[in-house]
């Protein structure tokens, strides 16, 4: 049972002081939130530095042979980068509003949320799928030369963290079926931890796609 | 004895799909840039810096708005922010070698 204890020179002495104490510390709360739990911010800032390497291994890579990495980036296709940064930046939109949804209890909405980001995310892969076989089709393999080798190693290994998070999307709508009109707080932490994942998912793309398709 | 009830920050649309906006008007600046027309008027490592500022800029709108490090502890927040700023610092000087 709830101990309350009221003010003794207040006006209002129906309001409990721990209630309003609650209520001044409240904006400090939200400040100090950790979305999810600190495990996934652990696994993801790890996962960060992993591609932090790569991206430096990249630039180191292109400062020793700068022609082979300017002829690369000429043989890339820019408007399939773009099309796919539209794809993951939109299933992030989606992913950031559906949580948003769970979180006030519009089971519908959030379903149908997240599978607009599903479908983004399937039509990444598949246009990475043609992007791909175009290069291959070209005679651009991983053994051309080291800009190739590296654009389908990191682009690769992206692509293998892309169909994770599609999994833990469709994890997330099967879980967002099963909320009954308020979510517990369990399901709340393992909506932000897959919405994190997939976030950190379009993060690294951005720094992929700013490598591999835009410097020169 | 009181307990606080854990409160989850509820964002709006609005915040969310201007944040959506200003990432995917950053992606078209940044493709202007990254045409080979846009190089003759700077230099080639002047717009390479760019390109990277402006993706260090929307990885930072992502973990703000979509990621909500803005409600985030300060040690998650300075753990990105690190990440920015090396990252980001170790790649220019590589483009500048």
């Amino acid at each position: 049972m709830a101990e309350t204890t009221l003010a003794p020179d207040s006006r209002n002495t129906a309001q409990p002081i721990a209630e309003r104490n609650d209520r001044r510390r409240e904006p400090q709360a939200l400040k100090r939130r950790v979305p999810g739990e600190a495990g996934i911010w652990a696994f993801i800032l790890t996962d960060m530095s992993v591609f932090a390497i790569y991206f430096i291994v990249f630039a180191y890579s292109r400062w020793q042979q700068p022609q082979v990495f300017l002829d690369g980036r000429h043989l890339t296709s820019l408007p399939a980068g773009v099309l796919n940064t539209f794809f993951m930046l939109t299933a992030s939109l989606f992913v950031a509003l559906a949580v948003q949804s769970i979180r006030q209890g519009r089971r519908a909405t959030s379903q149908l949320l997240l599978l607009g980001a599903g479908l983004c995310g399937t039509g990444f892969v598949i246009n990475k799928y043609f992007e791909w076989g175009a290069k291959v089709a070209a005679g651009h393999t991983p053994l051309s030369d080291n800009f190739f080798q590296l654009y389908f190693i990191l682009t690769g290994i992206h692509l293998v963290h892309v169909l994770v998070a599609l999994v833990v999307l469709a994890y997330l709508w099967r879980m967002a079926r099963r909320i009954r009109h308020v979510p517990t707080a369990n399901q709340i932490r393992f909506i932000e931890n897959g919405a994190s994942y997939w976030h950190m998912v379009d993060l690294i793309w951005l720094g992929l796609f700013a490598l591999f398709y835009l410097t020169s | 004895m009181t307990t606080t009830p854990v409160r989850n920050p509820v964002t709006s649309v609005r915040y969310i799909a201007g944040a959506w906006l200003v990432v995917t008007a950053l992606t078209l600046l940044s493709w202007s840039f990254g045409t080979d027309h846009a190089l003759g008027a700077l230099g080639v490592k002047a717009i390479d810096t760019a390109i990277l500022l402006v993706t260090f800029g929307k990885m930072f709108v992502i973990a703000h708005a979509f990621m909500e490090q803005r409600h985030a502890a300060p040690w998650l927040r300075l753990s990105f922010a690190s990440w920015y700023v090396l990252v980001c610092a170790a790649l220019t000087a590589l483009y500048w070698m």
